[in-house]
């Protein structure tokens, strides 16, 4: 667990991060979300000490950051940017093995842990691992930041809009990646981001800021179903249902009967998103649920805007 | 290309002091004479046609084959002279010559540049050296004023030629020593750019000559006040002021180009660094100097060729090297003696140029790099 502490930090005369108090749980995707120069990258590089804080204080554990020297506090703690800032006159491998080698590993330890690491964010180990980063597209330099913050398996991850630099199809092909490797790793990370899909898309929970404060803290649903600040209601605009849509699948709502006769059909794994605009596409107010071959019941419009907002 | 032929090219003197006789080259050495310039015309009209990827290979060959065809008919020349005159004899090369040389030179130079691959290029460069090895290695040559001279000097050249190097060497040694470390913490500190670079500055632009007589009494005052200083050889006269001064220029490429090359540094790859734990100086050794590594040796190398041609200045203060060889062929007023002095320094700029160079793109570096 991460708890942040009142923290302030000012540069000249901006206040960039403005009294801060912020409980970040293990194992969630926390983000900090919120204009360009709200603070995000500040208040995210407290938490290694990359920023020095002016007052407040940051723990984790219940530990405080202050009690452990910044490097070794470092190694403990993955960091992934927006820039990748691999390093250039590096092989892939030796840039993933970093911190391992920093913690003084083994080799054979660090070279394992390399194969598994290409293995698990996509990239064929054999063909990689001595690549320079060069030699690497957008989408394959930031799979390998991504595996090199998680080289010495942190307990804690932070990512400064790790995928801000991608186009539009690889970044969301990273996002739906990233999810699910956060749901099998559950690591505790901390991302900032300034763009709402993304945020609606990935976050367990969404911290959202503007001008150094936190204006309102919860998952999505929370914040869609109550906002307690017409900015919030602004920054996510009249667009924030569909998103949310997007977040669930058919197969969290009750089932309804199934329609007679011909009718489109969607998986049952479809998101609830995708099944409206198969709805409006097919011109049909009600679609077929499948499961795998069989049709296992129905669904209409009316279920969809009535049950979101009752059950998600 | 008919001055190289038509021009004065040899003079010939009964020896060293007294004015001698001077020929053309084609007066002198009659059908050879005419040899190379028919080889200059061949050249000239490969010039002219299509460029192919033999075409400048050849067009090399041709112009150095000219070149080699009048040293080689020059030695023959000079030979007979000193039959005749004996040992004093001294057969000098005349205006006409170095302008064939340059020729030759250029040609070469512009048939490189039109040569796609790099093993016709190396063809191109062995040209000349292949020649002038056979030459000299079948006596050919001996005769010429040039070889006399060196022949003449030779105990004394080796000598100088040590001093010479431990000049270069040493002030490149020291500003590497002492340059790189200022580079990175100029690179660090912006109080510490403005001092050194500052500092490194003003002594650019004082002439070298001036420089030197500064350093001399500091240097004197220093050897005479502290015995240690004295006892390493420090004093006011000497190698001391020389080496200082050839130290501060060297310095200036090195530290300037080790500043350069770590600012440019992403700054993204110094984020991350010391985002994943690296402390300064892991991250200094493990990613700041590998990645200026290319730049600072281009600095190496800027300050070596310099410091090499610079040594000359020991010559001025009685500090030896081989600046002493040419300014006593000036006194004596013997250009043969003069290029036996100044020919090892090009050659040693040259091939110190070169071989840096090579490592330079082996560490991957870019061919031109803040020179
Ligand atoms: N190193 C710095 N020096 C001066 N001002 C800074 C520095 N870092 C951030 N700031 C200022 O602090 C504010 C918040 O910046 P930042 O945390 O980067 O915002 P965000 O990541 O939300 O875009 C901005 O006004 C920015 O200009
Ligand atoms: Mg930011």
């Amino acid at each position: 667990m991460i708890e942040l502490r009142n923290v302030t930090k000012r540069y000249d005369t901006t206040v960039a991060v403005d009294d801060v108090t912020l409980t970040v749980p293990d194992g969630e995707l926390t983000i900090l979300l919120g204009p360009s120069g709200c603070g995000k990258t500040t208040l995210l590089r407290t938490i290694n000490r990359m920023v020095e804080l002016d007052a407040g204080e940051v723990l984790i554990d219940g530990q405080s950051v202050r009690s452990t020297p910044p490097e070794v506090l470092r190694r403990h703690i993955g960091y992934a940017i927006q820039s990748v800032g691999l390093f250039p006159h590096m092989t892939v491998r030796r840039n993933i093995g970093t911190v391992p080698r920093l913690l003084g590993w083994e080799t054979a330890r660090i070279e394992a842990r390399v194969t598994e690491l290409l293995s698990l964010v996509g990239l064929d180990p054999v063909a990689y691992a001595d690549k320079r980063p060069a030699e690497l597209s957008g989408g394959e330099a930031q799979r390998i930041g991504v595996a090199r913050a998680l080289a010495a398996d942190p307990p804690v991850l932070l990512m400064d809009e790790p995928f801000g630099a991608l186009d539009p199809i690889n970044r969301e092909r990273l996002q739906r990646e990233f999810a699910s490797l956060h749901s099998r790793l559950g690591k505790t990370v901390v991302f900032v981001t300034h763009d709402i899909e993304e945020a609606v898309l990935l976050g367990d929970r969404i911290v959202l800021m503007r001008e150094g404060r936190i204006v309102q803290t919860g998952s999505p649903e929370e914040l869609w179903r109550g906002p307690e600040h017409q900015f919030v209601r602004d920054f996510f605009g009249d667009e924030f249902g569909l998103r949310i849509l997007s977040r669930h699948r058919i197969a969290d709502l009750k089932p309804g009967a199934a329609p007679q006769g011909a009718s489109a059909r969607v998986h049952l794994d479809t998101n609830l998103r995708d099944a409206l605009a198969i709805m409006v596409t097919e011109s049909v107010e009600r679609v077929s649920i499948l499961d795998g071959e069989r049709v296992v019941g129905g669904l209409s419009f009316c279920d969809i805007v009535t049950q979101v907002r009752e059950s998600l | 290309m008919l001055t190289t032929v038509m021009g004065p090219y040899l003079s010939f003197r009964p020896n060293r002091i007294v004015d001698g006789l001077s020929q053309t080259a084609l007066e002198a050495f009659g059908p050879l004479g005419w040899l190379a310039l028919a080889l200059w015309a061949l050249s000239a009209l490969v010039a002219l046609t299509r460029p192919r990827a033999w075409t400048g290979v050849a067009r090399a060959a041709l112009g150095s084959g000219a070149v080699l065809t009048l040293l080689a008919a020059a030695g023959a020349e000079a030979a007979s002279f000193a039959a005749v005159q004996g040992a004093a004899a001294r057969t000098s090369f005349g205006a006409s010559f170095y302008l064939a040389l340059l020729a030759a030179f250029l040609v070469s130079y512009s048939a490189s540049a039109e040569t796609p691959g790099r093993r016709g290029r190396t063809v191109i460069a062995l040209f000349p050296i292949i020649g002038l090895v056979a030459l000299t290695a079948t006596g050919a040559l001996a005769e010429l004023g040039i070889v006399r001279e060196w022949v003449l000097t030779r105990p004394t050249f080796v000598r100088e030629l040590r001093r010479h190097l431990f000049y270069a060497l040493g002030a490149t040694g020291g500003a590497i020593a002492l340059g790189i470390p200022m580079g990175v913490l100029s690179a660090r500190s912006r109080h510490a750019e403005t001092a050194i670079m500052g500092s490194l500055n003003l002594g650019q632009v004082f002439p070298a000559l001036a420089f030197v007589g500064i350093m001399m009494p500091i240097l004197g005052a220093l050897g005479d006040r502290f015995s240690a200083v004295k006892a390493l050889g420090i004093s006011g006269i000497g190698w001391a002021p020389v080496f200082v001064v050839l130290l501060v220029y060297a310095l200036f490429p090195v530290t300037r180009n080790t500043l350069v090359a770590i600012r440019q540094i992403d700054p993204a790859v110094l984020d991350t660094a010391r985002g994943m734990g690296m402390g300064r100086w892991r991250s200094l050794f493990e990613v700041e100097m590998p990645l200026a590594f290319p730049v600072v040796l281009a600095g190496v190398r800027i300050a070596l060729v310099q410091s090499t041609a610079g040594a000359i200045l020991a010559a001025f203060v009685g500090g030896g090297g081989l600046g002493t060889i040419m300014f006593f062929g000036l006194e004596q007023t013997s250009m043969d003696l003069v290029l036996v002095g100044v020919l090892p320094i090009v050659a040693l700029a040259l091939v110190f140029d070169a071989g840096l160079r090579v490592v330079e793109r082996m560490a991957g570096g870019s061919e031109e790099s803040y020179a």
